[in-house]
């Protein structure tokens, strides 16, 4: 990539989030390195990641945790997060925009993580107004879609709401276990 | 309790009650038998029929039912793999030669690996952080290191070593990397799993 970013239309995100966390307020910080698929290359700004389902997150969270959710993650909890407000995302599953910034599907399913981390970097500073980028889910299936949110834009706009620990949601629990083949040991 | 489970199934439509007589049948081979993986897949292929909850929505009655029971099942498949690949603390303290004590110390330090059960059940120690020679496999200690750091549980950073991982390659487990030298990108791959931080 190079060059400033394109005009591209932006998506106005407004469905509830959830996420799997062990605070129960929407928690973030930078981290100095990248880790995961849109963090900052060198800590320019914190991610927070979402996924649109409250089963498909499960999937995110864990299929790559080789889908066992271990003793301690019952006590994790089950976060809503609501926009109060439509977010500007860019929007990598649609194609007219992945074709305007010569991207493909990879972006949000690749293993080319130093990519997207630069492309994250590069939305971030070239598009001020966005508050992050809506992806396609990998593990959670081709129905659920991702977000990364720039939370230092829009914290304020999401309303947080604790759906509770993971060990005393049993139904949405067990629907994802079932669905993503999760081992779940504290529910058994 | 045999009359009483004669009674549900008496309650339920003839497919319904073939289908649990069925899974009752294998459940009694497995506590009279010894357990083994093979059984485990019996079970889990007679489970397979049973109902699933939809693409939208939430498991609820039977589906919940046979969700919690598919969940028993591999809850019990891994227990059976931790039977056969781990240790107990007296089998280490030969291959390393040092003491209980010692070896209670090298665990919470993260420079051994060990599955602490509960107060009445042993620790168990996975055999892959061991070598031919009787030694600690190099990077173990960064490994735990990361996995403690994402909040992985000792448990489930044993099969995080040992089954294939397809941003490696795909049938590479990670304790092959990590044999080899390559203990950053072992770290690395623990760091990145998940969906962010928690």
């Amino acid at each position: 990539m190079g060059g400033p970013i394109p005009d591209i239309a932006l998506h106005f995100w407004e469905a509830p989030l959830y996420r799997i966390q062990d605070e129960v307020s929407l928690s973030y910080r930078r981290y100095p390195t990248a880790r995961h698929r849109f963090d900052a290359p060198g800590g320019q700004y914190a991610a927070v990641y979402a996924n649109d389902s409250k089963v498909g997150v499960f999937g995110e969270v864990y299929v790559n945790r080789r889908r066992r959710l271990g003793r301690s993650d019952a006590d994790r909890h089950l976060l809503e997060l609501t926009p109060k407000r439509p977010l500007p995302l860019v929007d990598l599953r649609d194609d007219e925009t992945l074709s305007a910034l010569d991207l493909d599907a990879r972006i949000g399913v690749g293993d080319d993580y130093e990519a997207c981390q630069e492309w994250a970097l590069a939305i971030h500073e070239g598009l001020p107004e966005t508050c992050g980028i809506c992806y396609a889910a990998r593990a959670g299936g081709i129905k659920t879609t991702n977000v990364l949110l720039y939370p230092e834009r829009c914290s304020e706009d999401l309303s947080p709401k604790d759906l509770g620990r993971l060990g005393e949601l049993e139904r949405i629990v067990l629907t994802a276990a079932d669905r993503y083949r999760l081992t779940v040991p504290f529910l058994a | 309790m045999l009359g009483e489970v004669e009674r549900k199934l008496g309650r339920l439509g003839p497919e319904e009650r073939r289908l649990r007589e069925e899974l009752i049948g294998v459940f009694a081979n497995l506590v009279v038998a010894e357990s083994s993986s093979d059984r485990l897949r019996e079970v889990e292929a007679a489970l397979e029929e049973f109902p699933k909850v939809g693409e939208e929505g939430l498991a609820a009655g039977s589906a919940l039912e046979a969700a919690r029971m598919r969940n028993i099942v591999r809850v019990l498949e891994d227990r059976v793999r931790l039977r056969d690949e781990t240790l107990r603390s007296g089998a280490v303290e030969k291959i390393i030669g040092v003491g209980r004590e010692r070896i209670r110390q090298m665990r919470e330090g993260g420079r051994l690996l060990g599955i602490v059960q509960g107060e009445r059940r042993p620790t168990l120690y996975p055999y892959w952080q061991f070598t031919e020679d009787g030694k600690v496999v190099e990077g173990l200690e960064e490994v735990v290191a990361a996995s403690r750091e994402v909040g992985m549980d000792p448990e489930t950073l044993h099969f995080f070593m040992t089954e294939p991982d397809g941003r490696i390659g795909g049938a590479t487990p990670p304790v092959e990397l990590l044999r080899r030298g390559g203990t950053e990108e072992v770290a690395r791959l623990l760091l990145s799993s998940g969906l962010g931080g928690f």
